[in-house]
């Protein structure tokens, strides 16, 4: 496990250089961000699962504790607009989460429920713009089996609250922690 | 276009008329269709000048420089670790399609890549053979094809977090 966090300048190719340490050594964590913050989500070590840590992406420096999950759990996947950050589902043993958190990236304190995923999953990617979050790929299900794999697209509304909708379907079948990105996340001015 | 209004002012008591000269447009009465640009923009259909203000206030309003948002979902692992590379567009639902593929098959990639509005970057991973890996690679959102080098991470691992402003990537934690 690792406490490093490292930074690249997207624009120029290169190696990754130290940017400081998270809280402690985590893995299986989620991550997002606003133009300004960097916020993790969860871990899989033990302890505070339900921690939820940030960074100031301009300033090296090590993480701060920012508040707490609804649920602690790890193996989440983040999305956020400019100012509100959501993490999806997840896992804590053998159960699997639907659970949606969302907190107010500008503050700290503890997350509020956002409402369900449309399946308990976990290694998910998720990716957004400042108006649509989605929840890719995956698997688990509510009984607490990893199976099955899902190829289901969850959307949600990022400054409303309610329950995931159905997007559409991945191309391929992405279990095992697929990764989402895109061009107008809440990280781009 | 140039609009000649005739315009009324008073002079010395005298009530003089001139012409003034304004740029404008005119709102056609004729039904516009989303396409080309705008096709793909939250901001579908016909719009009333106040719609139209609340639309560019809410950062919503399709221009030139405002291409179709575009998220892309790289690796995982389908009947083993997967190079697949797949894309949707955010503002309208529907299934993803094929973008292009990692320089390996990798699972286990950061959480969430690190992405501007013209790269995004993935980081780490596991192989088929649940080797860690070490490797940065990129793909330009404007065109579909396959991932190149950007470098390396610190160390090989897999399960970080990812996360990004516009100019800086960030790669956290992770299994080592």
């Amino acid at each position: 496990m690792s406490d490093v966090i490292q930074y690249i300048t997207i624009a120029n190719t290169g190696n990754a250089t130290d940017f400081g340490d998270l809280l402690s050594s985590n893995r299986y964590i989620s991550g997002t961000a606003s133009t300004t913050r960097g916020l993790f989500f969860g871990h899989g070590d033990g302890g505070t699962i339900n921690r939820i840590q940030y960074i100031t992406i301009a300033n090296t420096g090590n993480a701060t504790d920012f508040g707490d999950l609804t649920v602690g759990r790890y193996f989440s996947a983040a999305a956020a607009s400019s100012t509100r950050a959501l993490c999806g589902g997840g896992r804590n043993g053998s159960t699997y989460y639907n659970v949606i958190d969302y907190v107010t990236i500008a503050s700290t304190g503890n997350a509020t429920d956002f409402g369900n995923l449309i399946t308990h999953k976990m290694d998910h990617g998720a990716a957004s713009d400042k108006i649509t979050a989605v929840f890719a790929g995956g698997r688990g299900n509510s009984d607490g089996s990893s199976a099955p794999t899902h190829e289901t697209i969850d959307s949600v509304t990022i400054s409303t609250t309610g329950n995931a909708s159905d997007f559409g379907d991945l191309n391929n079948d992405k279990s095992y922690g697929t990764s989402g990105a895109s061009n107008a996340h809440g990280g781009i001015a | 276009m140039v609009v000649h209004l005739l315009q009324q002012r008073q002079c010395k008591g005298n009530l003089i008329m001139t012409t003034k000269h304004f740029t404008a447009n005119v709102i056609s009465a004729t039904k516009v269709v989303p396409a080309g640009k705008f096709e793909n923009s939250k901001a579908s259909g016909v719009w009333d000048l106040s719609e139209q203000f609340d639309l560019v206030k809410g950062g919503n309003w399709p221009n030139i420089g405002n291409p179709a948002t575009r998220a892309l979902f790289a690796g995982g692992y389908g009947g083993g670790a997967t190079d697949t590379v797949d894309t949707l567009l955010l503002a309208s639902a529907g299934n993803a399609t094929d973008f292009g593929n990692l320089t390996s098959g990798r699972y286990y990639l950061s959480s969430g890549g690190a992405a501007s509005s013209t790269r995004a970057v993935y980081a780490g991973g596991a192989n088929n053979d649940g080797d860690r890996q070490n490797i940065i690679e990129y793909f330009t959102f404007a065109s579909t094809g396959n991932g190149t080098d950007f470098g390396d991470i610190a160390s090989t691992a897999q399960s970080m977090a990812g996360c990004s402003s516009s100019t800086r990537g960030i790669f956290a934690g992770g299994e080592t």
